[in-house]
C-alpha cells in the first residue's frame, strides 16, 4: 500500500491541492510533516523571490577576448582546405616533373659525354691548336 | 509586435533565438535569451550553492554566460535548452566553488552563511530576512541532489519528466527522492526555526 504522505506529494507534483479527505486520512504526525513541507515551499519560494536579483546578466563576447567575430562553416572549411591543397599541389606535381626532366637531360648528357665525343673534339681541339701554334702569325716573326 | 529592449521580438521563441544566434552570433539575440533565463541561472546557483556571497553568485552567473556563448553554437537542440544550461551552470557553480576552496578564500563557513547583504537591495523586513536565513540553513544542511529536486519542482515547477531529463534519473528514482527531500527538508527547517526562536 502506498504511503499517504507519498500520495499527498503526488498531488503536490501535479500542482493540484491535496483533497481534504487525503488529510483526514493521516496521523496526526503526517499531517505534521504535511504541513510542515507545505510551509517549507512557501517560505523557500517568498524568499528566492526577495533574494534572487531580477537584474539583468550583461554580456559582451568583445570583452571575453574569445570571439574574433569570423565563424566560417565547416562546409567553408572543407573548400578552403581542398583548395588549398590543389594550390599546393600544382608546384609540387611541376616542381617533381621539372625535376624528373633535369634528371633525363643529365643523364643524356653524361651518356653524350661518355659517349667517346667529347675525346673525338679534344682531339680535333689539340690538332687545331697544333696548327694554331703552327701558324701563330708571332711566331712567324720571329 | 512587443520587443525587448535589444530590438528582438518576445516572441521569438528559445528555438528560434538559438537558431538565430547559431546563424548570425547576434550578441543581442543572445542576450535577450540569456535574460530569460536570468533567474532561472541564479536559483542553479542558490540551489547548488545556498548562501553564496552576492559577488560569487554574479561572477558564476558571467561565467556561465560565457560558456553558453562559446558553446551554444554547438547546441544540437536533442535536449531541451533548460536542461542544457541547468547542467552548464551546475558545472560552472561547482568549478567556481572548488576553484575558490582552492584559493582557500572560500572556506566552509562562506558556504554555510547567509549573505551580509541579499542580492536584491531593496530593503526587506527583519522577520522576512530571517526566513531566508533559516531557509538559507535549511537547504545547506540538504544534499546538492535534493537541494535541487526542491528548487526544480517545487520553486521553478518543472515537470517530474524534465527533472529527470537533466539530473539523468529515471522519473521514478526523482520522485522518490523528491519526496524524500520534502520531508527532511521539512524536518530540518522546522528545528531551524525552532533554534532561532529559542
Amino acid at each position: 500500500m502506498k504511503n499517504i504522505l507519498a500520495k499527498a506529494q503526488e498531488y503536490m507534483d501535479a500542482g493540484r491541492k491535496v483533497p481534504e479527505e487525503l488529510i483526514a486520512q493521516m496521523t496526526a504526525g503526517e499531517r505534521e510533516i504535511l504541513e510542515g513541507i507545505t510551509g517549507f515551499q512557501a517560505d523557500l519560494t517568498n524568499s528566492l523571490d526577495t533574494y534572487i536579483s531580477d537584474k539583468p546578466i550583461t554580456f559582451k563576447a568583445g570583452e571575453t577576448g574569445q570571439d574574433s567575430g569570423i565563424h566560417p562553416s565547416k562546409k567553408t572549411i572543407l573548400i578552403a582546405a581542398a583548395l588549398f591543397a590543389c594550390a599546393a599541389g600544382i608546384p609540387l606535381y611541376r616542381s617533381v616533373q621539372t625535376t624528373q626532366m633535369l634528371k633525363e637531360e643529365t643523364r643524356n648528357f653524361v651518356a653524350s659525354i661518355t659517349a667517346g665525343s667529347w675525346n673525338e673534339e679534344l682531339l680535333v681541339y689539340d690538332t687545331i691548336s697544333s696548327d694554331w701554334f703552327n701558324s701563330d702569325p708571332l711566331l712567324e716573326l720571329f | 509586435m512587443e520587443m525587448s529592449s535589444v530590438g528582438i521580438p518576445e516572441t521569438l521563441s528559445d528555438k528560434a533565438c538559438i537558431k538565430r544566434f547559431q546563424r548570425t552570433r547576434e550578441e543581442a539575440v543572445f542576450n535577450c535569451l540569456l535574460n530569460r533565463y536570468k533567474k532561472y541561472i541564479r536559483r542553479i546557483i542558490y540551489a547548488v550553492a545556498p548562501g553564496i556571497t552576492v559577488e560569487d553568485s554574479e561572477d558564476i552567473a558571467q561565467e556561465t554566460a560565457i560558456a553558453l556563448y562559446s558553446a551554444l553554437p554547438d547546441f544540437s537542440m536533442r535536449s531541451s535548452f533548460s536542461t542544457y544550461l541547468y547542467r552548464l551552470c551546475r558545472n560552472k557553480t561547482v568549478d567556481h566553488i572548488r576553484q575558490k576552496q582552492k584559493e582557500r578564500r572560500l572556506s566552509r563557513r562562506i558556504l554555510h552563511t547567509i549573505p551580509a547583504e541579499p542580492i536584491n537591495n531593496s530593503e526587506i523586513i527583519v522577520e522576512k530576512r530571517e526566513t531566508m536565513n533559516t531557509i538559507t540553513d535549511t537547504l545547506s544542511r540538504l544534499p546538492e541532489i535534493e537541494r535541487t529536486l526542491i528548487v526544480l519542482k517545487d520553486v521553478e515547477h518543472r515537470k517530474l519528466e524534465e527533472i529527470s531529463r537533466i539530473l539523468k534519473k529515471p522519473v521514478g528514482t526523482v520522485k522518490s527522492r523528491l519526496h524524500r527531500a520534502r520531508i527532511h527538508a521539512a524536518e530540518i527547517y522546522k528545528k531551524e526555526k525552532e533554534a532561532g526562536t529559542a
